[in-house]
């Protein structure tokens, strides 16, 4: 075994102290360390977005950084989203709503996408929506029910 | 007895049952599951296209910490089966080479024959560990030159794939009588070479599985990422030298498949073997590169094609030559796909005369399989680039071309094509008319014309298309009817359980399923649950592919659930003190004479021993297999529309306007969904995605990075539209859906891409039309070089 480090991530305002080796990237010690399988590997390119993060309320892909470069930082993975009561959050509300998902296995990707493209522009246009999901992949939808769910989302969250 | 019905739940577009898991992010996907114990598995795999395997040395590997096993072909050969062929070509002209294919090594021994071919496994504690290990192992390779091209593969002095046999697996012919003839009297001949390009199915979940062999026990369960855990089951006993009674083969959550995750996959079996090696949880998740390398291919073929027709634009005769490019092995059911396609290759026009020649031949690529569509797509590329050529000649609108040779409705049910296809029902020309009317077909072609004025260069293309769906028998293979079971079973609380063999990944059945059961049944969607995906629980499978799941799957639930009322309703009857056919059945209650019993007091009733009639046995539990009689043909006419920039090459395309028909809908927004990603795909083969191959085999698509796979920004507004002819085939109606949109979006894409280019004079580009393709293809017809 490699030498370790200690680390600490506060994820979905859950703190865990855990020994990783130095490569570990963070979409890994999410997964296979913390075991919230969720957040997905679909690539080792970073194309294709399945792994989304927020990073202190940034979306990053965590297949594309180091769970030691995380180290102290507030993380919120789809596990996240839905509140204590266990409602879901408007943007999954809106993803069951208007079939922004079939397989589901790039959606919790998407959805954290979705939540960071918010954050930033609470009424995004369709072009804007498609823009921000550059790098976010999806094989079963086509993208259009996905760009309706944000629009949808923008709206319930807007009221 | 006599029903009537709540509100129909089948025409009805209820919330998805399965979401809220899956947007949770309690998806359960293969790679999601963790056994203790388990350790990882890494594939080593040639880098080489073609060589000898001179040495392979592990004890660099074996050193390193954490390492626990290599196994390799000369360990796997002799003790495991090679995966057998899953379909015959029945009527090939060469029946030996056919007969003789080879079946599916595991993994290479002595020769790799394809670039990505395993040829070692390290096994080591952690997926750190078995990748570090394998980064150890020395393998020494001999390369050899390389059968690159089906056309190269078919030379005399072509490398040999496989040392036993010829490169040419298939030489098939079939024709009708006066082809040669008819071509002769007719007063026109179009004739164009056309290359449908190898692509990937690119599931967004990477293939991954863990497979636990139990000494104790002598019990095999895996875990994988596929189409149908039966499948799994039934081969995996005939390589490991199992009964399926040792076997469980569970399909959790699947994150995609179309097609290439149906069966055969080498890694599972070795996952399987190094679990019984070393008596321990044994897991394996690929990298996307793996998954290029290794995970099917498919589409890759050219086309010699000729059509006869006469002045006024009726297509008399056709001629195909297909060659295809199987890969190193014949995957699956890959030994058929070339013929499938040629056959539909007459589309939805009514020709009288064809012929189909189909050479499918070994190379030392990636092997194809099923991809969504299969063969489907490419045969009907042909016809509809070859309508919208000799429109052209003719000075016709691509519209008219169409209208004048389509099957007419009256010549349904079973219309029977010169390729043996039998097509279910349909008005073909309702779903072209609808589509020009839905695109405002004139209204584009005005704007067309005042656009070129202005120097622009909008272009629309029309594609009429047919599909098969359902998995029924075909002319190919009578004997390859699958059928479908299903099981339904109602607690005495009331709950239904429905189970079956067909799971869904991305499909939607959790739901659709649970809609036919409530319209029989007449319970809420919410009392229904869908069990499926695991041979410890689902009796009998099939699995998932060939739009089979409602047409075949869901008559199985039908069934199944129309068993379960009969029994209810003699329950009632004797309940109530009348005859079965004196009872009523509405809305959930069972009535005769003024009294009544509910369904949910039936469910608890009939398992009291005192309330049952005499010989009735306890309990609501009845199964059902569904054996399909025919094949279904869904259809569709598309209209895309895209605005060219010749400086550029740039295509915009703009909108997509489908009008399909599928029979009967029973969940209109999954099947719209399903229409936007199956066009979206299609989209992805016209514009922009493509496994290239170097001169030495190497694949150089072989990622993300590389392989353009369509995102948001790429894609048009879907704008969908259904027409509905049920098919007389099933009992539900149904015909399939999940690919006929990959099957019509291709040439309309394409045809709206050389419409929009013909003031410059193209004729034709081969897919995927890149912006420098599409720009080259200006500057060659500019200069008069036409392709």
């Amino acid at each position: 075994m490699a030498e370790s480090v200690s680390i600490t991530l506060t994820i979905n305002n859950s703190e865990h102290s855990i020994d990783v080796e130095p490569r570990l990237l963070l979409v890994h010690a999410i997964r296979d360390v913390i075991g919230l399988t969720g957040t997905h590997v679909g690539c080792d390119t970073s194309q294709c977005g399945s792994c989304t993060v927020l990073l202190n309320g940034e979306a990053v892909k965590s297949c594309s950084m180091l769970a030691a470069q995380a180290d102290g930082q507030q993380i919120e993975t789809v596990e996240g989203l839905a509140a204590a009561d266990g409602d879901l959050h408007p943007i999954q509300q809106a993803f069951a709503e208007k079939h922004g998902l079939q397989c589901g296995f790039c959606t919790p990707g998407m959805l954290m996408m979705s939540k960071a493209l918010l954050n930033e522009n609470p009424n995004p246009s369709r072009d804007e929506i498609r823009h921000a999901l550059a790098g976010n992949m999806c094989r079963c939808t086509g993208y259009q029910n996905i760009v309706l769910a944000i629009e949808f989302a923008a709206e319930q969250m807007a009221r | 007895m006599t029903t009537s019905s709540p509100p129909r739940q089948v025409g009805q577009s209820p919330r998805r049952k399965e979401d809220d898991r899956l947007l949770r992010g309690q998806g359960a996907f293969s790679d999601d599951i963790n056994i203790p114990g388990t350790v990882w598995a890494h594939f080593v795999r040639s880098p080489h296209a073609h060589a000898h395997i001179l040495s392979i040395d592990s004890s660099a590997a074996m050193a390193h910490p954490g390492a626990l096993r290599v196994i390799t072909g000369e360990d796997v050969h002799p003790r495991y089966n090679p995966i057998p062929p899953v379909l015959a070509v029945r009527d090939a002209e060469n029946p030996d080479s056919t007969a003789g294919a080879p079946a599916f090594t595991l993994i290479a021994r002595n020769k790799a024959k394809y670039a990505g071919e395993i040829v070692a496994i390290v096994v080591a504690e952690t997926r750190e560990a078995a990748r570090d290990a394998a980064d150890l192992l020395m393998v020494e390779y001999r390369p050899l030159p390389v059968a690159n091209t089906p056309e190269q593969a078919m030379g005399s002095d072509a490398p040999q794939v496989h040392d036993d046999r010829s490169n040419e697996q298939v030489r098939w012919l079939k024709s009708t009588e006066n082809v040669s003839s008819t071509f002769e009297d007719s007063e026109i001949i179009l004739r164009h070479d056309f290359v449908n390009q190898r692509i990937h199915a690119v599931p967004m979940e990477p293939r991954a599985g863990i497979a636990h062999w139990d000494p104790a026990t002598q019990f095999l369960t895996i875990w994988a990422s596929i189409q149908g855990a039966h499948e799994l089951r039934t081969q995996m006993a005939e390589v490991l030298g199992l009964s399926p009674d040792q076997i469980r083969s569970v399909a959790p959550d699947v994150g995609g498949g179309f097609g290439a995750k149906h069966g055969g996959e080498v890694e599972y079996f070795l996952l399987a073997i190094a679990s019984m090696e070393l008596g321990l949880p044994v897991k394996w998740a690929a990298s996307r590169t793996e998954e290029f390398l290794s995970l099917s291919h498919a589409r890759g073929k050219t086309s010699e094609f000729e059509v006869a027709a006469d002045r006024d634009g009726r297509v008399k005769a056709l001629r195909l030559r297909h060659t295809t490019d199987l890969g190193a092995f014949p995957k699956g059911a890959t030994p058929i796909v070339a013929q499938t396609s040629a056959i539909i290759a007459t589309g939805v026009y009514g020709i009288r005369e064809a012929s189909f020649e189909v050479h499918s031949v070994y190379t030392n690529h990636t092997p194809e399989g099923a991809y969504r569509g299969y063969g489907r797509p490419e045969g009907i590329y042909l016809i509809e680039r070859a309508m919208d050529m000799l429109a052209r000649d003719l000075d016709m609108d691509p519209a008219e071309i169409r209208r004048r040779n389509m099957i007419q409705p009256e010549e349904f049910p079973y219309y029977r094509t010169p390729g043996g296809d039998i097509y279910d029902s349909g008005n073909y020309p309702e779903a072209l008319e609808r589509a020009l009317e839905v695109s405002d077909y004139e209204g584009l072609r005005a704007r067309q014309r005042e656009m070129r004025e202005n120097g622009k260069y909008l272009g629309i293309g029309l594609a009429s298309w047919v599909k098969t769906g359902g998995f029924g028998p075909s002319s190919l293979d009578p004997s390859s009817s699958m059928p479908e079971w299903a099981r339904v079973k109602v607690s005495p609380a009331g709950m239904v359980t429905i189970y079956t063999g067909s799971s869904p990944h991305g499909q939607g059945n959790y739901t659709t399923y649970a809609q036919v059961a409530a319209d029989t049944l007449h319970v809420p969607l919410n009392d229904i649950s869908v069990t499926h995906g695991d041979t410890a629980t689902v009796t009998y499978g099939s699995g998932t592919f060939a739009s089979r799941n409602m047409v075949v799957g869901g008559t199985a639930v039908l069934q199944a659930s129309q068993k379960v009322l009969d029994k209810m309703t003699k329950f009632a009857a004797h309940a109530l003190s009348v005859d079965s056919d004196g009872v009523t059945y509405t809305d959930g209650v069972f009535s005769a004479n003024g009294s009544s019993i509910t369904f949910r007091e039936v469910a608890a009733n009939i398992n009291r021993v005192l309330e049952r009639p005499p010989g009735m046995e306890m309990g609501l539990d009845e199964s059902s297999f569904y054996q399909p009689t025919h094949l279904t043909f869904n259809y569709g006419t598309y209209v895309a529309v895209v605005e060219v920039d010749p400086e550029t090459g740039d295509v915009d395309l703009q909108q997509l306007f489908c009008v399909d028909d599928q029979g009967v809908v029973v969940h209109p927004v999954i099947v719209e969904g399903q229409v936007h990603g199956g066009a979206a795909q299609g989209i992805g083969q016209a514009l922009y995605e493509d496994i290239i191959y170097d001169e030495n085999g190497q694949l150089l698509s072989g990622s993300l990075m590389d392989y353009a796979l369509p995102t948001a920004e790429m894609m048009p507004e879907f704008i969908s539209e259904f027409i509905e002819t049920p098919s007389p085939t099933n009992p539900l109606g149904v015909k399939g859906m999940g690919e006929g949109p990959t099957t019509g979006a291709p040439p309309a894409v394409v045809n709206a891409v050389v419409d929009a280019l013909a003031p410059f004079n193209v004729r034709d580009i081969a897919m995927p039309l890149t912006p420098e393709r599409v720009w080259r293809a200006i500057q060659d017809a500019q200069n008069g070089d036409q392709s």
